[in-house]
């Protein structure tokens, strides 16, 4: 896909002017429909995406090569205490690039909840209901096919079928997948329905323009008006800092993630007189579990995340739990650093990686932390989970191990300090809140939303229910810093969705003709 | 009125809460704490302006030395494990540092002096020698303090060190027959050894 309406900022001088009528920051799954949808409906809009455009065949496998590549800060984001890794998407596509294609709508209790807390009526309403089913089709959305749910999957699903807790088969975008899994590296087959590839050809060809490898430095405004954009271009190589220049429309539209997104309002001073931007930061942090099998797993190879348990999450918050459990994958890297220990005892652990399934489980966190913008694309992420959610990160290691042991391992590994290794249930009795806390387990986070949220009252949210800044009138967000809680679940449906929603609200202020 | 607040005040939401902040206040002071050490022994080891976040030979020195530890595996019958001495392995674990933003480079590279000073500063009066010139159980004893410590930052800063040395060994081709991990396979994998 090489169009000339997509170059670097490489190719734009120095202190010049780039105008357009709409700014889209971040291309990732909401920045790309609102891109898609503004430019279909013919809009000039403008798209800075700081990552690169990364065709399928530049997606080399190589955990070394596409990790620096796929996600921000080197894959090395994390928060500021280093005990949750935080790894989100950069590129044309974002995070749509690396994920597993988990596809799932926020559930209705949720958007009851935000309607009645947060005064969100559209949530309840039946246009946003059409925008979901949209989204989906558009993507291709569908379960994963019986014979395509890998042993990872096959075994995970086993435990929970004989535990007989709620669970089953989950729902991917995906066409012309070849099972090859490295989807989490960026699909070499191109067998993702993702943003680069359904919403951005569409958009270029309606004439919207993109521009790689420009980072969004500051909003410059004039009390509730957004003027300009300052932009960087940014080596794509080294990663260093180049020229700047500036870009100017009537409208912004940011949707750089909740951590991009916030920092880029938090540095431009922009109105907050309730200082709110940045706060209200969740992240979804998971806990890993490893079962171990007589025979061979391979948990790597196939189409990963098929199947879910769903028994310990309360979407809206409620008694069961607020825990995910589906099954995970790592490559040997990311793998190796998440197993406990080093040395010898590490090693003997990653000789049983060819006979292990992993579980992970994802919290519906309650806690919150802030985001504070750092140098360039440095973000730094204050957080630090409430005991409460330890709670429940020790709910989702013992039933994970549970479900394994049902499932026939031979043993389960938790990864505490000491390492446990469990081979009957009842030694998950001894484990108590005391064995879980920073570092124990290891917590990595793919999903940071809610910085920037929405709400009908301006003292307790940062933006609108269509999306629109409360006290800047030309500024617009669409991506997860939307969400007013944690959602519990995978986001890119509903961040599309919102996307769209954003778009339509746009486009109704610019009065565009409808699509 | 005094009832409320004395109510409250002893509530479980209000320790809860007093018992939090305690907790990032303290987490908080250690990280400044390790930070400004991390900083203060950059400072007293550097040879040259780290402006630019570049690792220094002697610093390079010392990554290599935690990498021989980290990945100091064992073959046993049927694996047998690369050597994790092979240049490229420090190499790809220096290139991996490489993509970082420089704020987080200079703090990993930070760290590195860290380690080689502690042991020289605060080891046992006898062996009071910089990281690298211990003998290999002593430096894992060291490196196990990292990971066990009760300081959150010290934790923190072992699995960060950690995460580059695994990525450096692990990304080798070599490294991946014992675990039997390939970039070949075009296809899933279901139990009882059926392909996908």
């Amino acid at each position: 896909m090489k169009s000339a309406q997509m170059s670097s900022a490489s190719e734009v001088s120095a202190e010049e002017t780039v105008r357009a009528q709409v700014v889209v920051v971040g291309l990732g799954a909401g920045g790309s429909m609102a891109f898609h949808d503004l430019a279909l409906a013919g809009v000039d809009v403008l798209a800075l995406e700081l990552g690169d455009h990364m065709p399928t065949e530049q997606m080399t496998r190589r955990e070394e090569q596409m990790l620096p590549r796929l996600f921000m800060e080197g894959a090395s984001r994390a928060t500021e205490d280093l005990a949750i890794r935080i790894l989100q998407g950069r590129g044309v596509g974002g995070s749509t690039l690396h994920n597993t294609n988990l596809c799932k709508r926020l559930s209705e209790p949720l958007r009851e909840e935000w309607a009645s807390r947060f005064g969100l009526d559209f949530m309840v309403s039946a246009q946003l209901t059409r925008d979901f089913e949209a989204v989906e089709q558009l993507l291709g959305v569908h379960p994963v096919p019986d014979d395509r749910v890998n042993a990872n999957n096959q075994v995970f699903a086993r435990g929970v079928q004989r535990l007989g807790w709620r669970g089953g088969r989950l729902s991917h975008n995906r066409d012309g997948c070849k099972q090859s899994g490295f989807c989490e590296l960026g699909c070499p087959n191109n067998g993702k329905q993702n943003a680069a590839k359904v919403l951005i050809p569409a958009g270029l060809e309606a004439g919207g323009r993109i521009l790689t490898q420009a980072r969004a430095e500051r909003l410059e405004h004039k009390g509730h008006h957004i003027k300009r954009v300052r932009v960087v271009h940014v080596d794509g190589q080294s990663g260093e800092d180049r020229h700047g220049f500036w870009v100017e429309a009537e409208h912004y539209v940011l949707a750089a993630s909740a951590t991009n997104s916030a920092a880029l309002v938090l540095r431009s001073k922009l109105p907050d007189p309730h200082h709110l931007a940045g706060t209200n930061l969740h992240l979804h942090p998971g806990a890993f579990t490893v079962g171990v099998f007589d025979e061979p797993v391979y948990s790597w190879r196939g189409v990963p995340q098929s199947e879910e348990c769903s028994e310990f999450l309360s979407e809206t918050g409620g008694a069961r739990g607020r825990v995910w459990i589906v099954s995970g994958a790592a490559h040997p890297g990311s793998a190796a650093s998440l197993l406990p220990g080093f040395g010898p005892e590490h090693g003997r652990m990653m000789r049983m990686y060819p006979n292990v399934a992993v579980a992970i489980s994802m919290l519906h966190d309650h806690s919150k932390g802030r985001v504070l913008p750092g140098e360039g694309e440095h973000v730094s992420i204050h957080y630090r989970l409430e005991r409460e959610d330890w709670e429940q990160v020790l709910l989702g290691l013992k039933q994970s191990a549970r479900i394994y042991l049902a499932a026939g391992a031979k043993q389960v590994v938790l990864p505490l300090s000491p390492t446990r290794f469990i081979r009957r249930e009842s030694e998950l009795d001894a484990l108590t809140l005391d064995d879980v806390g920073p570092f124990r387990p290891g917590l990595v986070a793919v999903h940071p939303m809610s910085t920037l949220w929405m709400g009908k009252d301006a003292r307790t949210s940062v933006v609108d229910a269509r999306g629109v800044h409360h006290h800047v009138s030309n500024l617009s967000v669409a991506d997860g810093s939307l969400f007013p809680t944690s959602i519990g679940g995978p986001p890119q449906i509903p961040i599309y969705t919102f996307g769209r929603h954003v778009a339509r609200h746009v486009r109704e202020a610019l009065r565009a003709p409808m699509i | 009125m005094i009832g409320k607040a004395s109510r409250f005040l002893f509530s479980e939401r209000a320790i809860r809460k007093i018992l939090t902040r305690r907790a990032r206040a303290i987490s908080f002071a250690q990280e400044l704490g390790l930070r400004r050490a991390a900083m203060a022994a950059a400072l007293a080891l550097r040879e040259q302006d780290s402006s630019d976040a570049r690792l220094l030979p002697w610093q390079e020195a010392v990554l290599e030395a935690i990498i021989l530890r980290m990945c100091r595996y064992e073959d046993e019958e049927g694996a047998v494990f690369p050597a994790a001495s092979s240049p490229e392995v420090l190499q790809a674990a220096i290139a991996f540092t490489r993509t970082m933003p420089r704020v987080t480079r200079q703090k990993l590279y930070d760290l590195l002096s860290l380690v080689e000073l502690a042991p020289a500063v605060l080891g046992p009066q006898r062996e009071r020698r910089r990281f690298s010139a211990l003998e290999g159980w002593a430096q894992d004893e060291h490196l196990e303090m990292w990971r066990s410590s009760a300081l959150e930052p010290m934790r923190g800063g072992f699995e960060g060190l950690k995460a580059v040395c695994m990525m450096g060994y692990w990304s080798q081709p070599e490294s991946w027959p014992v675990i039997s991990y390939s970039l070949d396979t075009q296809g899933g994998w279901r139990l009882g050894g059926e392909e996908q």
